[in-house]
C-alpha cells in the first residue's frame, strides 16, 4: 500500500492492514499515535528515557492485539492512551511506593525556588506548575489540554466517571491559576 | 511595556505546541517490534482478519450488523405476508364462526334484517 494513500485510512483500517501483514500500515500508525503517547508519558514521568520505554511498550501491546481487534467497537487511540496511562501509573507507583491517590500539593518553600525556574519564562513557569500537580490531576489535565481529548474519553482512559474527571480538571486548573498568580508580576501579566 | 492579562487556556494551548518529536532510535525499535509480532501472526489469523475487515467494509455504509438484522427481519415478514395470501374474516375459522353465531343477535338488536341492509347514513 502506497504510504501517501494511508492518510485517508482510519486507525481501525490501518490496524487491520497491519494484522494482514502490511508494514507500511504499522509505520503510519506509529507516526500518528506514538508522538501523543510519548508526549503524555513525558509529562507524567518527567523522565524522557522512561517515557520512551512506555511508548514502545504501549505500541508493542497494540501490535499484539491487532489480530483480535474488532473494527468499530472502540477507538484505537483511546485504547492506546489507556494502556499508556496504566503503564505510567505503574511506574509512578513503583517510584513512590504508594497508591495513586490525590495528595495535597506540597508547597516548594526552598529559598532558591524561584531561582530554579528560568526567570520570566511563562512556559517554564507553567510547565513547573503542571509538574507539581498530583498525578491524577496532571494526567487529566494533560489528556484534556495537551492531547485535546474529550471528558468522556478521559474518563474511559482513566477508568473513572465523567464527573470525577471534571472534578480533577477543575482542581488542576485552580492549582495552576494560583501558581501563575504568584508569578504574575514577574511574568509581566497585568494585575 | 504594556502588561497583558493572562488566560490559562491560552497558556496551555501554547504549551501544547511543544509536543516532543519521535527520536529515530525509538521509531526503529517500535517498527522492529511490529515486524517481529507480524511475523508471528499465523496465516489462519490473517485470513480471519481479512474476512472480518471485508465484512465490516461491506456492512458499515448501510449501518453495520444492527441494520442487517433489521433488514433480515423485514424481509422475513414480507415473504411470510406475501406467501400467506389475503387474510379475511371468512378465512379465519374462529372469527367466522363467531360472526355466524352472534351476528344474528346483533342485527336483531339494531333492527336490521341483514348486514347488507345496514346503511349508516340513513336517517331515522
Amino acid at each position: 500500500m502506497a504510504f501517501d494513500l494511508l492518510d485517508d485510512q482510519t486507525d481501525d483500517q490501518l490496524l487491520a492492514a497491519y494484522a494482514e501483514g502490511d508494514q507500511a500500515a504499522a509505520r503510519a500508525l506509529m507516526l500518528r499515535l506514538a508522538p501523543q503517547i510519548l508526549s503524555l508519558s513525558t509529562r507524567m514521568l518527567k523522565d524522557r528515557s522512561e517515557a520512551e520505554d512506555v511508548t514502545q511498550e504501549a505500541m508493542l501491546r497494540l501490535w499484539r492485539i491487532a489480530p483480535d481487534w474488532r473494527e468499530g467497537e472502540a477507538k484505537v487511540s483511546t485504547w492506546l492512551y489507556r494502556v499508556a496511562a496504566n503503564l505510567c501509573t505503574d511506574r509512578l507507583r513503583r517510584k513512590k511506593g504508594q497508591t495513586l491517590d490525590d495528595v495535597p500539593e506540597i508547597e516548594d518553600t526552598a529559598p532558591n525556588a524561584e531561582a530554579q525556574l528560568i526567570a520570566a519564562d511563562r512556559s517554564s513557569v507553567l510547565r513547573a506548575a503542571v509538574e507539581k500537580l498530583p498525578d491524577r490531576q496532571k494526567m487529566a489535565l494533560s489528556l484534556r489540554h495537551f492531547e485535546e481529548l474529550s471528558n468522556p474519553e478521559i474518563a474511559e482512559i482513566m477508568g473513572t466517571t465523567v464527573e470525577a474527571t471534571e472534578s480533577l480538571l477543575s482542581r488542576a486548573r485552580r492549582t495552576l491559576t494560583a501558581q501563575m498568580e504568584k508569578h504574575r508580576e514577574t511574568l509581566g501579566f497585568a494585575g | 511595556m504594556e502588561k497583558e492579562s493572562y488566560n490559562l487556556d491560552d497558556l496551555l494551548a501554547e504549551e501544547r505546541k511543544a509536543a516532543p518529536e519521535l527520536p529515530t532510535h525509538l521509531m526503529e525499535n517500535i517498527l522492529a517490534d511490529a515486524a517481529e509480532v507480524s511475523a508471528a501472526i499465523a496465516p489462519s489469523q490473517r485470513s480471519e482478519v481479512r474476512t472480518r475487515h471485508w465484512l465490516h467494509r461491506l456492512l458499515e455504509p448501510v449501518g453495520g450488523y444492527p441494520a442487517l438484522v433489521g433488514a433480515a427481519c423485514a424481509l422475513t415478514l414480507g415473504v411470510f405476508t406475501g406467501y400467506s395470501g389475503t387474510v379475511s374474516l371468512d378465512t379465519v375459522p374462529v372469527m367466522g364462526e363467531y360472526i355466524a353465531n352472534y351476528s344474528g343477535d346483533a342485527l336483531d338488536i339494531l333492527g336490521l334484517d341483514s348486514v347488507s341492509n345496514f346503511d349508516p347514513l340513513a336517517e331515522g
